[in-house]
């Protein structure tokens, strides 16, 4: 079974524009997938259904075994811990260290302050920021930004990671760095998705491309294989 | 699930938002000082006169009754054992006309050998009767005129009811001016939490995304009105216990002393401030959290 299965999943606004149309699809455990498209295409509006931000007007969505669309909005933040996000606006707290930033995360969630000690330096150590524990955001680049909110999303463990245009306002080098980071995490058996408008991005690392149009998906495949 | 670690960072976060809009939470403080210090003002204000009233209002439940020139001692002593089976009335004690006549003299001085210049005591025997409280004498004045050994009464009932009035006079104001101030002080820690939640939207956007239940979002906002309603209960303490002290180093003996004494803060005064405090303005806070942060 899919860590992530959408059937048929339609979602309608309000004012009736239509932000998925009829979309059906499948990510599998520890799979990496680019979601790319033009603005407007259903990217946020995807990732917005898997974290049960919106629910679907129509359709089944299963996000690692759970039912969202029979899902109670109570027991949606238990399924956001099992599924990290990342957004191109990064959103640290400015007033707090690096490693306050990433225990943010673990106090919101319940998780005892004797945990930070462990968590936190295991999160931190996995996007090479440990050196950085004590800095505030205003003292790091942008890419050291993004890599701090990736370890706020990696310390609760999740067992998906979304990252909506992670790079969208980095350099090509800072880029290139939050993308090996999210390889390595899928390496660690994380299931990726990831948003993005960079075709350079998508064209340099083989994996599956989920390529979006007015809410549909237009293609689905694997660069380089025909 | 660590609730001790929950505790710590709802009250470490709810800290943090009190310091970051320090104005607006002092003028919040001090409107729960100034409501709960009113409230607390007036209600041991009338509480004070009523406890005045058991100590030297005596004289307010007081009646003293007049029999008629015929009433012998003992039909005197039978009307005693009527009156005391009143409901309304607490005790009463039979005054023997001689004891009246050395009441008397001592009043008015002994220079006057009242029996001597008329030759016999001209006093009847008399009753001094005390009413459960100062609401029953009118009733028992009533009862006591039926009563055909009965002469006259003695006692000022409009110093009653003056009395009474000042003190449901205090209630009333007390309780009017304290539901408007609690109005003000709800509606300025609803507008303190809507403060917090727009400047901390980007903490409760990241608890929200990384799963924190609605509550554990919720838990900071309405810790923020807990420590509004512990800080303001607290000033409003301070504030009354040393304008007491002031007052009764200030205050000539007499009544206002009395009632300075009467309305002492004791520790069941001090907890009931704390307790009105935490239920106002953890009230108010529970309720705008409730309204502003909604299940995502």
């Amino acid at each position: 079974m899919g860590m992530i299965i959408l059937r048929e999943v339609t979602v309608r606004y309000e004012d009736g524009t239509v932000a998925l149309d009829n979309v059906n699809l499948t990510v599998e455990k520890s799979e990496f997938a680019f979601v790319v498209g033009p603005t407007g295409a259903g990217k946020s509006s995807l990732f917005k259904v898997l974290i049960r931000e919106i629910v679907p007007s129509h359709g089944t969505v299963f996000v690692a075994g759970y039912d969202l669309t029979r899902m109670k909005p109570s027991q949606a933040p238990y399924l956001r811990r099992l599924v990290g996000t990342v957004f191109q606006d990064i959103l640290l707290l400015p007033e707090r260290t690096v490693w306050e930033n990433v225990a943010f995360a673990l106090r919101a969630t319940g998780v005892a302050s004797s945990e930070d000690k462990r968590e936190v330096p295991r999160a931190l150590a996995m996007v090479d920021l440990l050196d950085k524990a004590k800095a505030f955001p205003w003292q790091l680049s942008g890419g050291e930004k993004q890599k701090v909110a990736l370890a706020r999303a990696l310390v609760i463990n999740p067992l998906i990671l979304l990252a909506d245009e992670p790079t969208g306002n980095l350099d090509s080098q800072s880029s290139r760095e939050v993308m090996e980071l999210l390889l390595r995490v899928n390496r660690q058996g994380t299931t990726v998705l990831m948003a993005t408008h960079d075709p350079f991005l998508v064209g340099s690392y083989r994996k599956r491309v989920i390529e979006l149009n007015s809410g549909k998906i237009v293609r689905d495949y694997m660069p380089g294989v025909s | 699930m660590g609730w001790i670690s929950l505790f710590a960072f709802f009250l470490e976060e709810a800290w943090v938002n009190l310091r970051r809009h320090l104005v607006a939470s002092l003028a919040t403080v001090s409107t729960v000082a100034l409501t709960v210090g009113l409230w607390t003002s007036f209600t041991s204000a009338s509480k004070g006169l009523e406890t005045l009233l058991a100590w030297e209002g005596k004289k307010l439940t007081e009646l003293r009754v007049g029999l008629k020139l015929w009433v012998k001692e003992e039909q005197a002593k039978q009307v005693v054992e009527k009156v005391q089976k009143l409901p309304f009335v607490e005790q009463v004690r039979f005054v023997h006309k001689n004891e009246a006549l050395k009441q008397m003299e001592r009043a008015y001085g002994n220079a006057v050998p009242f029996q001597e210049l008329i030759g016999h005591n001209p006093l009847p025997h008399s009753l001094e009767v005390v009413c459960r409280s100062p609401e029953w004498v009118t009733q028992c004045q009533k009862v006591l005129k039926t009563f055909p050994e009965v002469d006259w009464i003695g006692h000022h009932p409009e110093a009653v009811e003056r009395f009474l009035a000042i003190v449901n006079g205090v209630k009333v104001t007390g309780a009017a001016l304290s539901l408007v101030l609690a109005l003000v002080a709800f509606a300025l820690i609803h507008n303190d939490i809507q403060i917090t939640v727009y400047g901390r939207r980007n903490e409760i956007r990241i608890m929200q995304l990384v799963g924190a239940t609605a509550w554990t979002v919720r838990g900071p906002l309405i810790m923020e009105g807990v420590l509004y309603g512990i800080f303001g209960s607290l000033l409003a303490v301070a504030i009354l216990g040393s304008l007491m002290r002031i007052l009764s180093e200030r205050v000539p003996t007499g009544f206002a002393q009395g009632l300075l004494h009467a309305c002492q803060l004791d520790s069941m005064t001090v907890m009931t401030v704390l307790g009105l405090g935490l239920l106002l303005a953890g009230t108010s806070a529970l309720i705008a959290s409730i309204r502003l942060v909604r299940v995502v």
